[in-house]
């Protein structure tokens, strides 16, 4: 049978280009990779190759025609047993709309929390565990080591890898221990080598292992985001749902102390952003036991993101054998009813001061720990605003698209009616950490600042 | 590089053991390609007539509800 | 035409010459119909030909046992087809459509199939080498005695992070063999601009790893090649390197001139 030979696109982007020179004639045999043509376009000449074999029956576009369409025939090619009787008489010089372009994309389904009417939101207000529970004092830190200690009990697959991990016992202690119970295999020490180690880990994650990667802290996570982000976040989607990664990449997150520019960034925000990613920071060291429970048995990439300040903090944790808290769920730190104060992790302390603080002047504020980024907890949230009709949001994160922004949008798109102020974000200043004492207090937010915002939305 | 595919493609290289080796010929191996060509165009055409994607796909494959990972060995 | 060299004989069965045969023409006219296609239209965005280096993967697959895995870059329609794939689900894939191996939503570049033990299909240089690495932790973790191949170029052969895994992967034994694809281009950069230290297989040396180069237009020589690579890693020496030289006959992707 006669084939057409098309103009072929040799870019993604090329429209149409002139056909330079022909290297065959009519009449001359063609085999698949034999250079037929010339093509030139504004950035290149190119070569266009034969695919198919054949003889060439007849050139339609004349060698230095400009402007040829992609897709217009510009040869007809006869195969074996074709004669030139087979050539169409009068190809078209139009291009041919056969089979090209993909049909013109529709609406796709909007997404949610575009309508600006307050829809009805139903908060999660059960209990994280069972009224009358015994309960004991724990630091942040043991309630972190006895949750990754009882999920590695629990199944042999889940491991921990990350810099002195193993022997030194943890660089702020929270594996401390676990090298002795599980063993080499299955608490690694690696060399400091982020981004092959964090793509070690995803491709484990693959192969049918549990990975906790621990990070000494997230900035030097920025070295493996690449890994994080292209192999682990996306790729569940971009298989159409094969190949998941259910791995972990924890460690502190945000300022310690006085350890300047390069080692205090929070990087919440840049996570929560991510499509693919579950990121959890919890405060409580309950919940940071039932979080990193549930992060490690969960199927997708988490990023749980801790705080040095607070591993040395005790609260009180329940005295269960399995206890594990769901993603996605806000908890409601303190009731309250005239402002919503809305923060997570270390942000929680200065939220709770102020609650206490500005109790002594009369006001009610009602404190919500998101403890989930993403995904958020927006009918907990929206809930609390439609009662209190005011918010202030704080974390520790820059002011630029930090997670207050993306909560006051929310709350405007979907609570506008209930709001009786502008929301304010109470966030780190936008500068890079300062060394000097007296600089890094200012940089960061303050429990003065939390309540000087209440005040403003407040109007009193 | 058009030396390179006259002297040293992979593929003539093979072709080239088999006639020398009189373990097939020239008609056994027009053959094979004739087949080879009708695999391809069988799945250049399903690849044509495949739908796209249903809309609602944009919104699936984001997180997993259940392990996703190797095949056991 | 120009002389072509007298094959020395070889040392295999009709059957597997044959075969051999048979599976570098599916790649190479697979690859020739996707570059036509690409070319009316219905495959967009990337598209990266492996034309030419069809023996690289047919050689090293016939070294391989059920279970073992493979991984590479985003040259991997060939990759897909020499592992067992079907050609319809890789073609739909690249047009876009729901009977795609990703169903539409990953194109060229991010194929999987848990089936055949194919882990992608990946788009950042580089980034391969480690994730290979890691499917080779958990296969030594599980002790199933599995090997991972994984592939890359004599471009990403200058990553940093191809470094990082070469000094765990010798650290831990890793079942890994580090397969790399060295068809003198990096993109459009040559080797000779590109690339400080001609013999790729040598860069293992600082590490411990045992490596050797391979003539990639001889699909008997690659098996060979794999095979020793295979029982090496298979045997728990830890890593190996193949630096096999080929070449791509056509541009780096499909918006490239082939010149």
């Amino acid at each position: 049978m006669a084939i057409d030979i098309l103009m072929p696109a040799l870019s993604p982007t090329m429209e149409e280009g002139t056909l330079a020179k022909w290297l065959v004639k009519e009449g001359d045999t063609v085999a698949s990779g034999d250079i037929m043509a010339e093509i030139e376009t504004d950035k290149a000449t190119m070569e266009f190759e034969a695919v198919d074999e054949g003889v060439i029956g007849k050139i339609l576009i004349t060698e230095g025609t400009e402007a040829v369409k992609v897709n217009t025939p510009i040869a007809v090619l006869l195969e074996e047993g074709d004669s030139a009787e087979d050539i169409a008489p009068s190809a078209p010089a139009q291009p041919s709309t056969a089979e090209t372009a993909a049909p013109a994309a529709d609406e796709a389904p909007t997404a949610p929390a575009t309508a600006a009417a307050p829809q009805p939101v139903t908060a999660d207000t059960s209990l994280d565990w069972p009224d009358g529970t015994e309960m004991k004092s724990m630091t942040v830190r043991e309630a972190l080591n006895s949750a990754m200690a009882e999920e590695m009990r629990r199944d042999d697959t889940v491991f921990i890898m990350g810099e002195e991990v193993a022997e030194y016992q943890g660089a702020y202690k929270i594996t401390q221990g676990l090298l002795d119970e599980f063993g080499a295999k299955r608490v690694v020490d690696t060399p400091i080598t982020e981004h092959g180690f964090a793509g070690i880990g995803v491709g484990a994650a693959w192969g049918g292992l549990k990975p906790i990667v621990e990070f000494m802290t997230f900035n030097f996570a920025m070295q493996a985001i690449d890994q994080i982000i292209n192999s682990a976040a996306k790729t569940l989607y971009m298989s159409g749902g094969q190949m998941g990664s259910p791995i972990v990449f924890r460690g502190p997150n945000g300022a310690a102390a006085r350890v300047a520019a390069q080692h205090s960034q929070d990087y919440a925000a840049w996570y929560a952003h991510v499509p693919g990613l579950k990121v959890v920071q919890p405060y409580s060291a309950a919940d940071a036991k039932g979080l990193l429970k549930t992060a490690i048995r969960d199927p997708n990439p988490v990023i749980f993101l801790e705080n040095e300040i607070l591993y040395g903090k005790s609260f009180e944790v329940p005295v269960l054998d399995d206890f594990t808290i769901p993603f996605g769920k806000a908890r409601v730190a303190r009731e309250g009813t005239d402002v919503t104060i809305i923060s997570f992790g270390i942000g929680m302390t200065y939220a709770l001061e102020a609650a206490e603080v500005l109790a002594g002047d009369g006001i009610s504020a009602e404190v919500i720990d998101l403890r989930t980024l993403r995904p958020i907890d927006y009918d907990t949230v929206i809930a609390s605003v439609m009662k209190t009709n005011r918010c202030v949001t704080v974390e520790e994160g820059w002011p630029v698209a930090s997670i207050g922004n993306h909560i006051s949008a929310t709350l405007m798109q979907r609570a506008f009616d209930y709001l009786d102020a502008p929301v304010i974000n109470c966030t780190g200043k936008d500068v890079p950490m300062p060394y000097a004492a007296n600089l890094e207090k200012l940089a960061l937010t303050s429990t003065k600042e939390v309540c000087e915002a209440v005040h403003q939305v407040t109007y009193r | 590089m058009q030396k390179v595919r006259e002297e040293k493609d992979c593929i003539e290289h093979d072709s080239d053991l088999l006639l020398s080796g009189k373990h097939a010929t020239e008609d056994d191996l027009k053959a094979i390609d004739k087949e080879i060509k009708a695999q391809v165009n069988a799945s250049a055409e399903f690849a044509k007539e495949s739908p796209e994607p249903a809309l609602e796909e944009l919104w699936t494959d984001i997180y997993a509800t259940e392990m996703k990972q190797a095949a056991p060995v | 035409m120009a002389t072509r060299k007298k094959p020395a004989k070889p040392n295999v069965s009709a059957e597997e010459l044959k075969t051999f045969y048979r599976d570098m023409l599916l790649i190479r006219r697979f690859e020739e119909k996707a570059g036509q296609l690409y070319g009316m239209g219905l495959i967009g965005g990337f598209c990266h030909l492996y034309i030419g280096q069809e023996a690289v993967v047919v050689g090293l697959e016939a070294a391989t046992e059920d279970g073992d895995k493979r991984v590479t870059t985003y040259r991997d329609h060939g990759h897909m087809l020499a592992c067992g794939m079907e050609p319809g689900g890789v073609m739909a894939e690249l047009t876009g459509r729901e009977g795609g191996y990703s169903r539409g939503k990953g194109g060229s570049m991010h194929m999987f199939s848990t089936d055949k033990h194919f882990y992608g299909g990946h788009g950042i240089v580089g980034a391969n080498v480690p994730l290979g690495a890691g499917l080779a932790f958990a296969d030594k973790y599980l002790d199933n005695g599995r090997v991972t191949f994984t592939y890359f170029g004599d471009g990403a052969a200058n990553q940093g992070q191809v470094y990082e895994t070469f000094n765990m992967a010798a650290l831990w034994d890793l079942p890994v063999i580090f397969v790399i694809e060295n068809n003198q281009y990096a993109m459009g950069t040559s080797m000779a601009r590109s690339t400080s230290t001609p013999d790729i297989y040598t860069r293992g040396a600082a590490f411990g790893i045992p490596g050797e180069a391979v003539d990639g237009m001889d699909v008997l020589a690659v098996k060979e090649a794999g095979e020793k690579a295979v029982a090496h890693c298979r045997s728990g020496k830890g890593p190996y390197i193949l630096e096999v030289k080929t070449y791509r006959y056509r541009g780096h992707s499909m918006s490239d001139p082939a010149k």
